[in-house]
């Protein structure tokens, strides 16, 4: 199935930074529902922020919308479908037993569901690559882990949570005719690096908020996929060479801007 | 299951059943006093191993299910939460085995030409009740991955139906599981078939 060039794109968790940095570069490119479990005014009229540098999101100006949507009722998400060419995933809830598993699992059922059913033509769906997970069954002693390794999230309820919406996701995607890529993300901060950065090295798993933005607009322009549901890596291709960042330039043709080079020679070279 | 397997485990081990509610209906035999336990809650949870040495985990192989959307997401987070909670509680515990009775129609979607082991990628079907299972199969892997707890998966089919699991098979093969070496073959998580008839069967690999 080809990818979504034009047309109407719901997303879900649109109030977080990755939901801003995901509008502003979606916003002339398609008609967007922008929805979240808490309105996108009083995200931002109260400044919610998720870190100092975080971004908030625009209050984009009709055509686009702006509306509330429970991830975890499936009716309001079905309706927030209707219509929709694409649509994207952005739930998440990390820490609270009450809620984690009704956002982060049932939540991406709902969606998953509902995007088959509405006949959306592509759905991209979002969880954590844990690089380090303090346990003998993570990835963190290895190098060159590829996008498709396994996750393997251990007892901590956000990653695991996260990971069965995964599976599910996943079994949508196989077994109907929905369109699926999952990103994978770790570590977010601004592209622009400050003088007194330089040198101080970065996590290797990270993306600036610009660049996870720009990145589900490769995603949906993108081709057919070799299978139903594909995984990539959201990052920045770092010299550490932990995780190359290679199925997303082949199959996305994305690739980040913000490379942080600074932030890993020793200043002044 | 869940009342089956009390009934006749209850004749050769201490038995305690516990379920979400509020009093069984079933026919526990000789089993100990029935706890009703929201799974969802960790304190509930803790309360109800209580004095156990080994949990038989039976609810995710014939949840009840819910009318509408709101059934669905009802299942999949009491499965997929409570199992992960009923994990967590016993390694709190210091319990060191979870017995999983899974579903074997987590590959009723592989056509019935092929020899399925229970080494295959389970087939789930994109429906509540049928990922259900797999969750918590999912959830009992995961944290048996990192060393926490030994689980094993027994997937059955229906109780004592053509084609599913006869309450003798069931009883045995958790017997067994009961016996069996910590980790005997070398992983703290492992899968088996119990499958009595029908195109699975013989028995279990």
């Amino acid at each position: 199935m080809a990818g979504v060039s034009s047309g109407k794109v719901v997303i879900f968790g649109a109030g977080g930074p990755v939901g801003a940095a995901t509008m502003t570069a979606l916003k002339d490119h398609y008609t967007l529902r922008c929805t979240d479990a808490t309105a996108l005014d009083r995200i931002v009229s109260e400044e919610r922020r998720q870190s100092a540098k975080a971004p908030l999101p625009e209050l984009l100006e009709a055509p686009h919308e702006r509306t509330v949507v429970d991830v975890t009722d499936y009716d309001q998400v079905r309706e927030a479908c209707d219509g929709m060419d694409g649509a994207i995933n952005l739930t998440v809830l990390r820490g609270e037993l009450d809620k984690a598993f009704a956002v982060n699992t049932v939540g991406a059922y709902n969606v998953a569901k509902a995007a088959a059913d509405a006949g959306v033509r592509r759905l991209i769906h979002t969880g954590p690559f844990h690089a380090r997970m303090a346990h003998h069954a993570d990835h963190w002693q290895d190098h060159q882990v590829p996008d498709d390794v396994p996750l393997h999230p251990g007892d901590d309820l956000y990653a695991l949570s996260k990971y069965l919406g995964g599976q599910i996701t996943r079994v949508f995607a196989e077994a109907s005719d929905l369109d699926v890529l999952t990103y994978l993300f770790c570590g977010f901060r601004p592209g622009e690096v400050q003088p007194a950065e330089r040198g101080r090295g970065a996590g290797p798993f990270t993306v600036s908020w610009e660049d996870s933005g720009r990145s589900f607009l490769y995603g949906l322009r993108a081709g057919d996929m070799p299978q139903p549901y594909e995984v990539f890596f959201i990052a920045a291709d770092t010299p550490d060479r932990k995780y190359p960042v290679d199925k997303a330039r082949r199959l996305l043709g994305w690739e980040a801007e913000d490379t942080f080079e600074e932030l890993f020679r020793h200043p002044g070279h | 299951m869940g009342a089956m397997l009390c009934r006749r485990l209850a004749t050769r081990h201490e038995v305690i059943p516990i379920g979400t509610a509020g009093k069984s209906d079933h026919e526990l035999g000789s089993s100990g006093a029935y706890r009703p336990t929201d799974l969802n809650q960790p304190p509930a949870a803790a309360d109800g191993i209580r004095g156990a040495d080994i949990i038989v985990h039976a609810q995710p192989h014939d949840p009840a299910i819910g009318d509408g959307a709101a059934g669905e997401a009802q299942l999949l987070e009491r499965i997929s939460r409570g199992t992960y909670v009923l994990a967590q509680a016993a390694v709190e515990a210091g319990i060191g085995r979870l017995i999983l009775i899974s579903q074997i129609s987590l590959f009723d979607t592989v056509s019935v030409d092929f020899v399925v082991t229970a080494d295959w990628q389970p087939r789930p079907a994109p429906q509540a009740t049928s990922l259900a299972p797999y969750m918590a199969e999912l959830v009992c892997r995961e944290i048996a991955r990192v060393g926490l707890i030994e689980a094993v998966a027994l997937r059955m089919g229906e109780l004592d139906e053509v084609g599913g699991t006869s309450a003798d098979d069931a009883v045995a093969a958790v017997e067994e599981a009961l016996a069996a070496d910590p980790a005997s073959g070398g992983y703290l998580w492992s899968q088996r078939h119990v499958v009595s008839g029908g195109y699975g069967a013989p028995g279990r690999d």
